[in-house]
């Protein structure tokens, strides 16, 4: 977007596909994120992030954004889950990011199944998640974490 | 509990706390 001379302005198409891409899927990516990080909190800072990255690159370079952003977001989640103690999703909370951490009387962090979610392990929640939640097979699965599947 | 009934409830959980999220909309989304 850009703003000309007589003060108006001037809207470029990449600025409405970025518009597009974000109103239709980060709200199901923050969800997906959610679910990876099992801390719905957590996972607003991770797309915030992710965002801000995406914005840095220029748009020509990028064949499918929606793919590019559900994959970026997918990764960041999964470096977070191999390096998660509590401790370091904490730090990584508390690290300037804009929101609040999850506090006792977080109902929606405190769910049940999120708390489930929390007690898997390593590369569990994302299995899990991809396969109930995105319904990938699990083949699919295997692929999208590039790692080798079952023959 | 089956291995069809354990995927179907986790398809089911995951419904659950998708729609909540959704209906409670209160996920801050980056601007």
């Amino acid at each position: 977007m850009n703003v000309r001379a007589d003060g108006g302005v001037a809207i470029e198409p990449a600025d409405i596909d970025l518009a597009m891409l974000y109103r239709n899927e980060l709200p199901r990516l923050v969800r997906l994120g959610a679910f990876l990080l099992a801390d719905p909190r957590l996972a607003e800072d991770v797309c915030q992030d992710v965002v801000t990255t995406l914005l840095q690159k220029p748009m020509a370079d990028i064949d499918n954004p929606a793919a590019y952003l559900r994959t970026a977001v997918i990764n960041r989640c999964r470096r977070l889950q191999k390096r998660s103690t509590s401790r370091l999703l904490a730090e990584y909370r508390y690290a300037g990011r804009p929101s609040q951490p999850a506090d006792a009387d977080d109902a929606l962090h405190n769910d049940a199944f999120f708390v489930r979610l929390r007690q898997l392990t390593t590369a569990q929640p994302t299995v899990v998640v991809l396969a109930y939640y995105e319904d990938l097979t699990l083949a699919a699965v295997a692929e999208q974490m590039d790692i080798p599947s079952a023959p | 509990m089956t291995t069809d009934q354990l995927e179907d409830h986790l398809r089911g959980e995951f419904h659950r706390l998708d729609q909540r999220m959704m209906e409670e909309g209160n996920l801050a989304l980056p601007s």
